[in-house]
This record gives structure tokens, sequence and C-alpha cells, in this order.
């Protein structure tokens, strides 16, 4: 099959499948609804290996819909786009036996068509049209459960996902005026040549923030936890560990094509990813519902990734172990959060919800699921052997460099440590609770193939990282492998503990979320600021100037009418064209403005008529 | 051959004013007619479009600079198909929602006559045929425009009729002006009657004085308060007929008699650029403000309306060719728009006009919110819907324009938020009302009949066509502006 083709049906048979199941599924035949989707998922799976013979290859397919679509394979991307089928499989598989989810499906489908397509992007243009597809058909993953809580998430995330990407969208047209194009490869060779003043930098951060935000960064990462935990826990699963790798995707671009080698970016960059891996870890200590807390670990392991691209900026020619930690980093953080939803996707099955307080002792006696938490786990705190270890490793002795960074990283994975441990405490130690009854057959299979995938990644992902660097510009690199960063986290682990120990515990034999509302920036802060002060001072200045010229009018009103009391004029008028009363009875519509202009256009027509005939 | 244009624009005067002579007592008889004489006129269009017919046809010389012209160039051909393709479909729709109504044999005799007006100015050869239409256009719809008869709707007719006299008052010196160089006729890179400063004056007159009716800021007053009319004369402002020959007069002006290069980087190309900026963003901010539907549509038109005169005024082909695709989605998106808002005004017996009204109705009318979303998805620039090419393209055509295009491009960015936010807004209220809010009552909800729902969904698919063949047409638009 040819690469444009193969892609192509990469994109399009999730979507079209997604409409079939969602057919299928209406009519009641649920059976056939999950097999069309596990075939899809499996079939794209099989697509991603058939690209990887197109390795280094780009192909534009021209638009049959709006825009030219151009698409690379490279190493980097396949993998993304290996991370996004296994992720899908292992959601599909999980809610397999669930019956109504006709429409949850059909939109799951299709936002694997357009995370596939994001990923194999060649330029900003094809990048954001599958990014907005994406946004907007996850919008209905997060809405799926109808309630409350589901539209407030909803509204959250569609927000955010506008917001960010008028912002890329505005970034990308000031690129395209810059640079001419907004091909990767070409801007990637236009930039060394282009004056780095105020209307780069604006460009280069806007699409940047666009891209940070689908990512969760601190301070732009307001709508995740939400999001994650308003979702069904399967959909939290795909979103977290596939869905917000579109922004890693695109903020790596915007890394090595746009600002390669930008140390201002950089240490911008590294800030922010700090702020996030403290925060992350932060309020996954204060969460008080498992989908919550696990967004809040996913977000510190974002930070964790961008810690890497930050170093990868700031070092130039000399990153090439940083990028290398950014992309082991971005693999085992992606198994390890999937594997770690797909833990909550099977509590939420028997306990109804995922909150703490129902959650109790769910775990208890549910050893694939307890392995896989474990697994999990260890995966993100970095534990040897398991996935993240080789990440957190790399990323840790590249930060040497900048100890403030390699301390809010350290001090992320104690504080994700302990939210963890207080999780795997909740869910199986908690003897308050009530025993929940066993997992089939299929979800244990699920959660011990994702835990397997984990380890998997902590013996493979080392190698896989040297062949992704290419991406990144660099050839394979070696990394200093430490092992005292684990020793760093548990000590800060304890030492949190013996602090704010009492936040973990139960209030009145309940847990509650001690985050203090006052510090809610979305509410606090993002919705006052979008939902009442900009449409107030919006509308007030549309209305004032919308009202000049009306003032305009009225003042030469009260000219002509000067001396008459009677000047206020209402938005009604009885008198304009008005019929003479007894209309109806004596004259027909001879007096009515319509017969005026009727009899304007008759005379018209004579005239049409008589030009006719001298033609 | 060239009769034949002539035949267009006659055809439905003369029909139109038949209905007075011999007004119709059967409603069925009525509805016939009028829609053979629409079909009609709209398959002769599409004749004379696909024929490739251009000469022009000389009705009356008054004398050597003063001639009504009729003649059939690329940009007429764009206007003549938006309207002949949207006018049948609109009527299709008139005869169910005007049958709750009064007064239809006077509505319908307008409404053709409007047809035949607005060819003659899709079709006119030289700025006083243009001008000549446009007035004709101004008196054919203002008892469209009052068919209420109420004292909103005088009011509302008689802001149309002040709005677009002295937008025509205006364009009316332009002429003078123009005439005084030497020719009307339009001639694609400008006809040569002015340059310099004169230049400048001319396009700053004509543009402010036919954006009247492209409801350029501060000129759009009219447009809001216009929504009193019937939802099928809306849709016919806001969409297909008076609003376009606003922007379609103002292409002509610009391209075809000014000439684009006499206006590149003057003062008066910005101060045109700078009013059309603004206007996206106040339109937008406008249309979130409103809660009552059809104004909140018609804020949006005149937000949509800079989006094209923002392309026109870049005063390059690729400037011209984004404002006419623009121009040819933002007709197809509104009008779908503005029927589903009279749709649910039938189904509520216009009980409802405000979003909120309309809480829970999708549940009970899934086809009528699955197409205003669509419409929506269009309207916000969602790909892979036209809607996205069209702002797309003039995006970029604007990042070539310097400072200027820069700013044009924020505002495009910041409308398409707002768009997004006033139209979602809509849907949440539809797909999922407020729980807490007052019981959603579906009772005074009723279905739609066969002839909404069958327009309705007759423009649905035309959208789908024109937007999976948004790139081919863009090509046809820009051959029509020389890119090609």
């Amino acid at each position: 099959m040819k690469m444009s083709s193969l892609i192509l049906v990469s994109v399009l048979l999730p979507v079209a499948a997604g409409f079939l199941t969602w057919l299928v599924g209406r009519k009641g035949k649920n059976g056939a609804a999950k097999y069309i989707s596990l075939i899809t998922v499996a079939l794209e799976y099989v697509f991603t290996f058939m690209l990887m013979r197109y390795i280094g290859k780009n192909v534009t397919i021209p638009a049959v819909f709006t825009v030219d679509l151009h698409f690379q394979v490279t190493a980097f991307q396949l993998t993304l786009v290996g991370l996004a089928c296994f992720a899908w499989l292992m959601s599909t598989l999980m809610c397999l036996k669930t019956d109504d989810q006709a429409r949850f499906r059909m939109f799951s489908l299709m936002s694997l068509g357009m995370t596939v397509g994001a990923f194999l992007a060649a330029d900003f243009v094809t990048l954001v049209v599958f990014f907005v597809i994406m946004s907007i058909v996850n919008w209905f993953v997060v809405l799926h459960n109808g309630d409350e809580k589901a539209y407030n998430a909803g509204n959250s995330y569609i927000g955010s996902a506008i917001i960010s990407t008028m912002l890329t969208m505005m970034g990308m047209f000031m690129m395209h005026h810059i640079g001419e194009s907004l091909s990767f490869k070409t801007i990637a060779e236009v930039i060394p040549e282009v004056e780095k003043n105020a209307t780069f930098y604006t460009a280069g951060i806007l699409i940047t923030i666009g891209y940070l935000t689908n990512a969760s960064v601190f301070p732009f990462h307001t709508w995740q936890s939400k999001t994650y935990g308003a979702a069904p826990a399967v959909g939290s699963a795909f979103m977290s560990s596939a869905v917000s790798r579109v922004g890693v995707f695109a903020v790596c671009v915007v890394s090595t094509v746009i600002f390669a080698g930008d140390a201002t970016f950089g240490m911008i960059l590294l800030v922010l990813a700090c702020l996030t891996m403290l925060a992350g870890g932060v309020f996954a200590i204060f969460a008080s519902n498992m989908k919550r807390m696990i967004a809040n670990v996913a977000m510190a392991q974002s930070g964790m990734i961008f810690l890497g691209v930050a170093l990868s900026v700031i070092f130039g020619a000399d990153g090439a172990s940083a990028a290398k930690g950014a992309v082991m980093q971005t693999v085992s953080a992606s198994l390890s959060v999937l594997c770690l939803y797909l833990c909550a996707a099977a509590v939420e099955c028997k306990c109804g919800c995922t909150c703490l307080n129902s959650v109790k002792g769910a775990g208890k006696g549910k050893i694939a699921l307890m392995v896989a938490f474990i697994v999990a786990s260890f995966g993100v705190v970095g534990i040897p052997v398991f996935g993240g270890f080789a990440g957190i490793s790399a990323l840790y002795v590249s930060a040497g460099a900048y100890l403030w960074a390699q301390y809010a990283l350290v001090v992320s994975l104690g504080l994700v440590l302990l939210a963890l441990a207080k999780l795997f405490a909740v869910v199986f130690l908690d003897k308050t609770g009530e025993e929940s009854g066993k997992l089939c057959t299929l979800s244990n299979v699920v959660l011990i193939v994702s835990a397997v995938g984990i380890v998997y990644a902590g013996l493979t992902v080392g190698k896989l990282a040297d062949i992704c660097l290419p991406f990144f510009g660099f050839e394979s690199a070696e990394y200093e492998v430490s092992y005292m960063f684990i020793i760093k986290e548990i000590a800060i682990a304890a030492v949190c503990y013996c602090l704010f120990g009492r936040m973990l515990h139960k209030k009145e034999g309940k847990y509650v979320n001690a985050w203090p509302e006052g510090l809610d920036l979305e509410e606090k802060f993002y919705r006052p600021l979008f939902m009442t002060v900009l449409p107030y001072i919006g509308g007030f200045c549309a209305r004032l100037a919308g009202s000049v010229f009306d003032w305009i009018v009225s003042g030469c009103d009260m000219i002509i009418k000067r001396g008459n009391e009677n000047i206020a004029a209402k938005n009604e008028d009885d008198k304009f064209a008005v019929y003479p009363k007894d209309m109806e009875t004596s004259r027909g519509t001879a007096s009515t403005l319509a017969y005026g202009l009727a009899l304007a256009g008759m005379v018209l027509v004579a005239t049409f008529a008589w030009v006719l005939l001298r033609l | 051959m060239n009769n034949m244009l002539f035949a267009i624009v006659l055809l439905p005067i003369l029909c139109g004013l038949f209905m007075f002579i011999r007004p119709f007592t059967d409603r069925k008889n009525r509805n016939i007619y009028v829609f053979i004489v629409t079909c009609i006129t709209s398959a002769l269009v599409i004749w004379c479009v696909l024929s490739g017919m251009d000469g022009t046809l000389t009705l009356l010389r008054l004398d050597d600079t003063l001639t009504l012209a009729l003649r059939m160039d690329g940009l007429s051909r764009v206007f003549a198909v938006i309207v002949s393709v949207l006018w049948p479909i609109a009527v299709l729709y008139s005869f169910e929602y005007m049958s709750l109504e009064h007064e239809e044999n006077r509505f319908f005799a307008f409404y053709t006559i409007t047809y035949g007006v607005v060819l003659g100015i899709a079709n006119a050869a030289n700025y006083f045929t243009l001008y000549f239409f446009y007035e004709c256009l101004t008196l054919a719809t203002l008892p469209l425009v009052m068919h209420e008869m109420d004292s909103k709707a005088r009011y509302a007719g008689k802001r149309y009729i002040i709005y677009s006299m002295s937008g025509a008052a205006m364009s009316f010196i332009a002429m003078v002006l123009v005439a005084n160089g030497g020719s009307l006729d339009y001639v694609l890179g400008g006809c040569g009657s002015v340059a310099g400063k004169t230049a400048q004056i001319v396009f700053l007159l004509g543009f402010f004085g036919f954006g009247a009716k492209a409801a350029i800021f501060p000129l759009h007053g009219w447009l809001p308060t216009a929504g009193v009319a019937p939802t099928p004369v809306t849709a016919l402002l806001h969409a297909v007929a008076v609003v376009n020959s606003g922007l379609f007069a103002i292409l002509r002006l610009i391209y075809y008699c000014v000439g684009a290069d006499n206006l590149l980087g003057t003062t008066a190309q910005t101060i045109a650029m700078a009013f059309a900026c603004f206007t996206i963003v106040y339109g937008s901010t406008m249309a979130l403000r409103n809660r009552n539907l059809k104004r909140r549509l018609a804020y949006s038109t005149v937000s949509n309306l800079s989006y094209v005169l923002l392309g026109a005024t870049l005063m390059c082909p690729a400037g011209l060719a984004s404002a006419l695709m623009h121009m040819a989605m933002h007709s197809v998106i509104k009008i779908i728009l503005f029927f589903c808002a009279g749709a649910l005004l039938c189904a509520t017996h216009h009980k409802g006009r405000n979003v909120e009204d309309y809480e829970g109705y999708a549940k009970k009318l899934p086809l009528l919110f699955s197409i205003f979303a669509i419409a929506s998805l269009a309207l916000i620039g969602v790909p892979p819907f036209g809607g996205f090419t069209s702002k797309w393209a003039i995006a970029f055509a604007s990042t070539a324009q310097g400072t200027m295009g820069m700013i044009g491009v924020a505002a495009l960015c910041i409308s398409a938020f707002l768009t997004g936010l006033y139209l979602v807004d809509v849907l949440i209220h539809a797909v999922w009302p407020a729980k807490d809010g007052i019981p959603v009552d579906l009772e005074h909800c009723h279905k739609n009949g066969w002839q909404i729902n069958l327009s309705l969904i007759i423009l649905t698919v035309l959208l789908i066509i024109v937007s999976a063949y948004a790139n081919q047409l863009y090509d046809a638009f820009a051959g029509i502006a020389g890119l090609m």
C-alpha cells in the first residue's frame, strides 16, 4: 500500500468505523459494535507497523476537504502513534463488556483517527486541523456521563480548547508571515536567517501556549483534572496517555523547528516544567477522587517530559541525553498513566464512581488490579526495571546543571510517591470499605498486559529513544544512570508525610479535598476573567461604540425638534407608512406603500419593455 | 444570447407584479406559480453561467457615460450562482413558514420581484446600472422588512430605508466623481477614471455608502432591527440578497472601478481595514451579548460580512478570492442558521425567541438541532467544513499586509473564539438543559412540516458538498480574481 493511502486509511478508518459502531449500536447490536471497534483499533496497529517502512519520508495529500494535508513519518512520530494505538486497544478491551456505549465508542474511535493524524503531521496546518477536530470529538467523550459534573468539565475542556486553538492559529499566521511557510522542514531551514525580534517570539510563544494547554502545563492546566475526573475512566485513559501527547509532540516540534538552541525559550519552558511537576505533585496529594489524583500525577509526568525538552533546547548541541530522557519519559509516562487509569476504570466499574470515600478497600482480593497498580506506580516514580526509571534517571542527571530544576524533579517525585501510596492504602488496605465483586477475566488480562507493557518499556525504552532522537536533531546518546533520586524522593515523601500527613487522613471518617477553594485557579481567575470581566469590557465597549451613531442621529433629531418637549424616540414607530383606517373598505390597497412601490415597479417594467422593443 | 440576461432580470419582476394585478385566492396555486417562476429563473441563470456568455447588453443609453447595461463576467457568475441556488430553497421554506403569517400574496410578490432585482445587481455591467438596481432593491425589500406592519416593523422599515438611502447617497456622490473622470464601466483592475486622492475619496464614499447594506460599523444598526421581519425575509436579507449586494458592490468598486492598485498602501485602505477589523470583533461581541436568537444571528452576520470586507480591502487578488470564498460560504451557512431559528419559531408558535427558551428542545427536534450543529461548526470554522477554508484564506491573505493585516488576523481569531461561544451556547441549552433550571416543557414544541425540513436538509447537503469541494471552489475564485 502506498504511503499516502496508508496514512489516509489510518486517519479515516476509525472515523468511518465510529459512525458504523454508532449506527449498529443504536439498533441494539452491541456485540457487533464492540467487535467493529476492536477490529478497527487492531487494524490501526497493523497500519502503524506497515508505516515503519516509510520512516523518513513525507507525503502530501491534496485536499478533499479544506486544505492540503502534509504528513511525515519519523520514528518519534510513529512511536507516538504506536502508544496511541496501545492506549485505545487497552481502553476498548476494558469497556468491551459494557453495553449502551454506542455514542462513546463512536467519539472514541473518531478521536483515535484524529490523534493519529495529528501525530503524523508534517506542517502546522495539518497539525492544527487534526488538533481542532480531535478537541471537539473529545468534548463529547468528556460529556458522556451527562451529569452536572460532566457538563462543567465539558465547558472547561471546550473553553480551553477553543482559546488554545485561537492562540495557536494567531501564532501560526504570524509565523507564516515570518517564515513564508508552515512546513516543519521549511521553517527549520528558514528560521536561522530570520531576525529574532518581538514578532518572532510572540508568534512562537503563542503557538507554544496553545499546545502547552493541551499538555496541561501549569498555569494552563486547570481543565485537566476536572476533565479526566468527569469523563469515563477509559476515556480519561486514552485522553491522558495519548491525546495529551499531541501537545507534547507539538511543543517538541516548536522546540526543534522554531526555537532550536534558543536558551531564552528553553529557560521559560524549564520554569514552566518545574512548576508543572510541583503543582501536579501537590494537587495529587490533596485530591479526593481517584481519577483526579491520577490526572494530577499525569500532570507531574508531563512536567518531567517538558523538563527534558527544555534542557535539550538550553544545551543546544549537547542536549542529546536530555532529549533522550524526554523521549523515554514520554513513553513510560504514557504507559504508566494508562495503566493507572485502567485500574481506575476497573474500580469505577465495581463501585460506580471513583471518589475515595466510595472506593475504600475496593481493590481487596483483586490480585491483577493490585499488581497493575503497583507496577504503574513504580513506573511513575522511577523504580529500576520499571518504565520510568531510565527516563527519570536521564532527566535527573541532565538537570544537574540547574540544581533548582533537579530539586523540583525530586520533590515532585516524592509528592507523587506519597499520593500514590495514599491511593494504594485507600483502595487496597482500607478496612472500613466493603469488598466489591471480582473483576472479569478480560479486565484482569487487560490490566496485566498493560503492566507488562511498563516492564517491557523499562527494558527497551533506551533503544527506542535512540531511534527517535533524529527527530530532535541528535544521533544516539548515552545517559548516566543515577539511583540518588530514588533515595531523595523517598526521603522527601517521608518528610512530607510527617509535615502534611494530616491532610492525607480522613476527617470525620471521610476523605475530603483539603485544597483551599480560594486557590482554585479556574474558578477564581480564568472563569471570572473569561466569563465576566472580558465579556463585560467587550460588551461595554461594543455598546458604547454602537451607540455613537445613534447618539449622532439623536443629536440631529434634537436640533431639528428643538422646542418640542416630546423628543425621545422609541424603537417603535406607529406612523411610518401607516395605512388609513378605512383602507380595507374604501380603496383596497390603493393608498398603501406597497401599492406605491408596485406602481413604481410597473413604470420600471414599462421602461424595460420599451427598451426591449428597441433592441 | 445576451438577451437572456435581460430575461432573467425581467421574468421575476414581471411575474411578481402580475401577482398584484391578479392576486391568487388559492394558496396551493400561488405556491406552485411562485416556485415555477423561481425555478425557471434559476435554471436560466445556471444556463447563462454554464454557457460562458460574456457580451454586454445595453438596455438604455442616456449619454456616453450613463448606460443601463448588463454583462455576466466572473464576479457576476459567483453572485448569480449563490442567489440562484439559494432562492428556490428559500421559497420552498417560505411556503410553510408564511402559512402561519398574513398577507402571503403581498409577501410572495415582493419576494419574487426582489429576485429579479438582485440578479440585476449581479449582472450590472457598470456602476450606473448597479446603482439603479441597488436603489430598486431597497424599495423592493422595504415592504418585506415591514411585513408585520406593527409599530416595531414600521420602525425597522424606517431605519432600513434611512440607512440604505443615506448609504446610497454616498455611493451616488462616488458615482458622480467616477463619471466625471470618464467611464463607469466595470473592468477588472479598474476602469481608469480616477486616481490619486480622488480614488481614495471615491473608495471611502463607496465603501461606506455600499457598506450600509454590508452592515459595516457604524452603519450596521438597521440589520439587527430588521430581525422583526418574517424569517424568510431575514434569511434573505442576511444571507442571500441584500447584504451580499452591499458586499458585491464594494468588490466591484475596489477591483473593477477604482482599481486595487490605486488603493494599495493608502490611508483609505488603512481606514477601511480598521473599520472592517473593528466590526468583526464588535459584531461577535454583540452576538454573544444578545439572548434573542435572531438578533444574535443578525450580529453574527454583521461580524461575518466584515470578514468579507477585510478580504476585499486587502487590495490583492488573494484578498478578492478569499472574500468571494467567505461570501459564498457564509451565505450557505447563515441561511441554514436563520432557517433553523425560523423553524424553532414555527415549532413554538412564536412563543420562544431567546436562547433559554429552547432548553432541551434537541430531544424533540433532533434533525433541526443536528443541522444547527453542523452549520454552527462550519461558521465557527471547524475543519473540514468550508467556513474553515474561507477564514483560513482570509487570514493567509491578511498576513501579507503588514501590521494592519496582522490586526485583521487577530480580529479573526478573537471573533472565531466568540463565534464558538455564542453558537455552542445555543446548542448546550438545547442539548443539555440545565438541571436546576426551569423544567423542560416540550409539550408546546411542535414538529415542523416537510417543506421546512426538506429545505434544511437540502441546504445542509449543499453545505457539505461545497465544503468537500472548498479547495476547487477557491481555485475557481482565484481564477476570477486573476490569481491563476
